[in-house]
C-alpha cells in the first residue's frame, strides 16, 4: 500500500532517550525526519510517558491524524491518552508506538542507534497512515488485574485493547474450517453451526487466530496486512536510514518490556541478549503480541526483502499462549529450509533475553558470521498465498538444488498424495479452504488436481474425505521446490461410465465400483441399472 | 459506577427519542440535549463510541426538522423502508412474531413496566427496547447508591441477558437497512453512533460483570 503523505502525522519523541546509554543523537533523528519523511510535525518532549496534556495539545494544535510515539517504553498511561486522544478527535489506533526502548537495549554503537531509530520512526509513521480507521468491534474495554471492587465504584478510565474480529464474508466455517478455534488458547473461538463465534470478554489479543486463518477472515487491529507491509518496506529499504545492513526481530510484549527495563539500566548489545555478537547485524524489533502468530512465511519474506538476519525472541519465563514449542518449530524449519537451498541457516535464529543479574555472563553461544544480505527479490508479503513465491525467490537467489525437499512438522506447505480407492466425489477439493485441491470434470473422466504452493496442510480435506477410513488420502508437511514450481497438475484421474441409452456420463468407475460394494450382491439388479443408465434413462422397476 | 450509570442511562434515552417521530417538542429537546452533550464534550470521551456519537450531534445539529419529519415517515412508518421492529429482522417469515412480542411484554412487565398508550408503539420497536434498557440503568444507578452492590450487579446481569437476547441480535441487520435506504445523513449517523454505543455497553457489562459477579453471592 502507499504511503498517504496527505495523512498530517505528528512525531514525538521522549528527551530521555538520550540518556539510556547508547549514544542515540536525538537532534540528527530530528532532522533527518524533518528532510526525509514528508508530511509529519516534529516535537521533543521531556517525560512523554506523563506528557498526556502535550500530547493532547499537539493533535488539536494541527488537526494531526496520525501520531507517532517515540518512547523510552511502553509503560505510558494509555487509558489516559486514548481519553485526550479521542477528545482531540484522534482515533486511538491511530497512535503507533515505536519500539524505540526495546531497540536501544540490542544497539552497539551511537550510529547504531541513530540510524536505527530513524528506520523504526519511519516505519512507525509507514504503519501509522496504513491504518485505516477502526470499527466499534475493533476494540474492548480492559480493567488492570489489581483494580478492586472498591475502585470500581469510582469508575477509572479504561483502557482499549485490539481485539480479533471475524468476517463473515471470508469465513469458511461454513465449510468446515474451524482452525482459529482450534489455535486459540483462551477459547474465545468457538465452532458453532457452520459459523465461528467470538466471545469477547474472552479474547486475550493475541493475535494467534489471525495467522492461522487461510482465508484472512481474521481481523485484527495494528497486525493487518497492509500496515504489516508498509512498516516491513520501510524497515528494509535501503534508502530509510544508512544502516549498511539490518535484520528484523519479532518480539512479544513482555520480552520487550524486558529490554526496555535493561535499556534503561544502561545495558546494551550483547550485555542484554545471547547470541548476539559483533558480526550480527543491527536487529529492529517488530513488536507482536505473541512470536507465536509468526508464521514461517513472514520470516522468509523478510529474508527475501533485504533482510540480513530474521531473529525471533523467545518469552522471558513461560510463554503465556503456550507457544514455546511452535516457535522453536517454525525456526527449526526455516533454518533447515535455508541449509538445503544454499543458504546460511544462521540468518534465522532464536533469541533470549539474558539474565544480566549474573556477573560474568557467558559470551554468545554462536558467533554468526552473516556476509552481506541477498539483494531484496520481492517487498515483504504478509499473505500466505505468496508464502511458495518467497521460497522460489530465495532458493533462486541462494542457488539452491531444484529437487531440494524438506518433510518436517512445522512446514507450512503439504504435498496430497491419492490411493487407489478414491471415488472423485470432490469434497476433499470443496473443503480445502486455500483452493490447493480442485475437481475438473474433463470430457472422459473427473480429474482431481493440486497446487502444492496453495497447500497449508491443514488438513481439513482428510477430515471431509468420506473414504477416510481407507485412507484414500495422505497429506505430509513437506515443502518440495519442483511442485511448489510445478504449479496445478492432476493427482488423480478418473474414467465415466456411460448410459447405455444416450451416452451421458453416469459417475466415475470408481465410485460406481464403490456403490456396488456398498449395495452388495443381494442388490445386482439395481447395480446393474445404475451403471447402465444415467438418471434421466433409468426406468425402476414398477 | 453511579455516573457511569446515568451516563449510560443518559445515552440509551436520546438513542430511543432519536428513534421516535420528531414532533416540534421532542426536536427541540433533541437539539438541546445535543447541544449540551457538544459542549461538555468530557465523558463520553472516555469511551471509544465517542465519534460515532460526535459526528451524529454534529449531523443533527444540522438538520432541518421537516426535511426530517418527512424522512421518518418514509423510513419507519408508512411502508416502512427500515422498520423498527426486532421481530421484523429475527422473524421475517412472521411465524413467530407474537411469540417475540410476548416475551418482551413480559420482560417490561416483570420490571413493573408496560409500553406508554399514547406511543402507540409495539413492545418490539427499537425506541422501546432502547429506553427500557435506559430504565435498567436507571434502576442500576440507584442500586450503586445505595451501595447495593449485589442488586447492582443483579442488574448487570439482567441488562446483559436483554442486550444478547434482543437489541444486539437484531440491531445490526436494522443498521444496514437504515444505510441502504436512508436519504439524509441524520438516520444514518443515528444508526452508526447507537451500533457503536451498543457494542460498547456490551463489552463494558461483561467486564464489570468479571469483577462483581462474586458479590452476588452476599459479600
Amino acid at each position: 500500500m502507499r504511503e498517504r503523505h496527505d495523512m498530517k502525522t505528528a512525531v514525538l519523541l521522549c528527551a530521555d532517550l538520550e540518556r539510556l546509554g547508547c549514544g542515540l543523537d536525538l537532534q540528527e533523528v530530528q532532522r533527518w525526519l524533518r528532510e526525509s519523511v514528508p508530511g509529519v510535525s516534529l516535537c521533543i518532549v521531556p517525560d512523554l510517558e506523563h506528557a498526556v496534556e502535550t500530547i493532547a495539545a499537539v493533535i488539536a494544535a494541527d488537526n494531526i491524524v496520525r501520531l507517532v510515539l517515540g518512547l523510552c517504553s511502553e509503560m505510558y498511561l494509555k487509558a489516559e491518552l486514548q481519553v485526550a486522544a479521542r477528545r482531540a478527535g484522534l482515533d486511538p489506533l491511530g497512535i503507533e508506538a515505536a519500539p524505540l526502548g526495546t531497540y536501544l537495549a540490542l544497539t552497539r554503537s551511537p550510529f547504531d542507534a541513530t540510524e536505527g531509530v530513524k528506520v523504526l520512526l519511519a516505519a512507525a509513521v509507514a504503519k501509522a497512515r496504513a491504518f485505516s480507521g477502526s470499527r466499534p468491534e475493533d476494540v474492548k474495554p480492559h480493567l488492570p488485574a489489581k483494580t478492586s471492587r472498591r475502585a470500581l465504584l469510582t469508575l477509572p478510565p479504561l483502557e482499549y485493547r485490539p481485539v480479533a474480529s471475524i468476517r463473515e464474508d471470508r469465513c469458511a466455517a461454513g465449510s468446515g474450517c474451524g482452525l482459529c478455534a482450534q489455535v486459540c488458547p483462551c477459547g474465545a473461538l468457538e465452532k458453532v453451526g457452520g459459523r465461528i463465534r467470538l466471545y469477547r470478554a474472552r479474547c486475550d489479543g493475541c493475535g494467534l487466530c489471525l495467522t492461522a486463518c487461510p482465508r484472512e477472515a481474521v481481523q485484527f487491529p495494528g497486525l493487518m496486512p497492509a500496515q504489516l507491509e508498509a512498516q516491513f518496506a520501510a524497515l528494509l529499504d535501503p534508502a530509510v536510514g544508512a544502516l549498511p545492513s539490518r535484520g528484523i526481530l519479532f518480539i512479544c510484549q513482555k520480552s520487550a518490556l524486558v529490554l526496555e527495563k535493561l535499556a534503561g539500566k544502561g545495558l546494551t548489545g550483547s550485555e542484554s541478549v545471547s547470541l548476539v555478537s559483533d558480526q550480527d547485524p543491527v536487529s529492529l524489533p517488530v513488536k507482536v503480541p505473541c512470536v507465536g502468530i509468526v508464521p514461517p512465511t513472514w520470516i522468509l519474506s523478510c529474508l527475501a526483502s533485504g533482510a540480513a538476519a530474521v531473529s525471533v525472541m523467545r518469552c522471558p519465563g513461560r510463554c503465556s499462549f503456550a507457544q514455546e514449542q511452535t516457535i522453536e518449530g517454525r525456526v527449526a524449519y526455516c533454518r533447515e529450509l535455508l541449509q538445503g537451498i544454499g543458504g546460511s541457516p544462521d540468518r534465522v535464529r532464536l533469541l533470549q533475553v539474558r539474565d544480566v543479574r549474573k556477573q560474568g555472563s557467558e559470551g554468545a553461544e554462536v558467533q554468526a558470521e552473516i556476509s552481506l544480505s541477498v539483494p531484496a527479490a520481492s517487498s515483504f508479503r504478509a499473505s500466505f498465498q505468496t508464502g511458495a513465491e518467497t521460497i522460489l525467490q530465495l532458493a533462486e537467489a541462494y542457488g539452491g538444488m531444484p529437487g531440494f525437499s524438506l518433510t518436517h512438522a512445522y512446514s507450512p506447505f503439504g504435498l496430497i498424495e491419492v490411493a487407489d480407492g478414491c471415488t472423485s466425489c470432490g469434497v476433499c477439493a470443496d473443503a480445502c479452504l486455500a483452493g490447493a485441491l480442485a475437481l475438473e470434470r474433463e470430457d472422459d473422466g473427473p480429474s482431481l488436481t493440486f497446487d502444492a504452493a496453495l497447500c497449508m496442510a491443514c488438513g481439513q480435506c482428510l477430515l471431509r474425505c468420506p473414504e477416510a477410513a481407507n485412507r484414500v488420502l495422505r497429506l505430509q508437511p513437506i515443502t518440495d521446490l519442483e511442485r511448489l514450481l510445478q504449479g496445478r497438475s492432476p493427482i488423480h484421474r478418473d474414467k465415466y461410465l456411460r448410459c447405455e441409452r444416450c451416452g451421458a456420463p453416469i459417475a466415475s468407475e470408481a465410485m460406481l465400483t464403490r456403490i456396488g460394494a456398498v449395495l452388495g450382491e443381494e442388490n445386482t439388479s439395481l447395480l446393474s441399472l445404475v451403471t447402465r443408465y444415467c438418471r434421466a434413462c433409468r426406468k425402476w422397476p414398477s | 459506577m453511579v455516573e457511569l450509570a446515568r451516563l449510560r442511562q443518559g445515552c440509551y434515552r436520546l438513542a430511543a427519542a432519536l428513534f421516535l417521530y420528531p414532533n416540534r417538542s421532542r426536536w427541540a429537546n433533541l437539539i438541546g440535549a445535543a447541544r449540551e452533550l457538544k459542549q461538555e464534550n468530557g465523558s463520553l470521551g472516555l469511551f471509544p463510541f465517542f465519534g460515532p456519537w460526535q459526528r451524529l450531534l454534529t449531523t443533527l445539529l444540522n438538520e432541518d426538522c421537516r426535511k426530517i419529519e418527512g424522512e421518518y415517515i418514509r423510513l419507519f412508518v408508512v411502508n416502512p423502508q427500515a422498520p423498527p421492529y426486532e421481530s421484523f429482522y429475527l422473524d421475517p417469515e412472521r411465524q413467530i412474531t407474537g411469540w417475540i412480542v410476548a416475551g418482551l411484554e413480559r420482560e417490561y412487565t416483570e420490571r413493573g413496566l408496560a409500553v406508554s398508550t399514547p406511543l402507540q408503539e409495539p413492545p418490539d420497536h427499537v425506541a422501546v427496547e432502547l429506553e427500557f434498557m435506559a430504565f435498567m440503568c436507571g434502576r442500576e444507578a440507584e442500586a450503586w447508591e445505595r451501595k447495593v452492590v449485589r442488586e447492582g450487579a443483579h442488574l448487570l446481569q439482567s441488562e446483559e441477558r436483554f442486550l444478547d437476547s434482543h437489541l444486539k441480535r437484531w440491531f445490526p441487520a436494522f443498521l444496514r437497512q437504515v444505510a441502504v435506504t436512508s436519504r439524509t445523513d441524520l438516520y444514518g449517523a443515528a444508526v452508526e453512533a447507537v451500533y457503536a454505543f451498543l457494542h460498547h455497553d456490551q463489552d463494558l457489562i461483561a467486564l464489570l460483570l468479571k469483577r462483581f459477579q462474586p458479590a452476588e453471592n452476599g459479600d
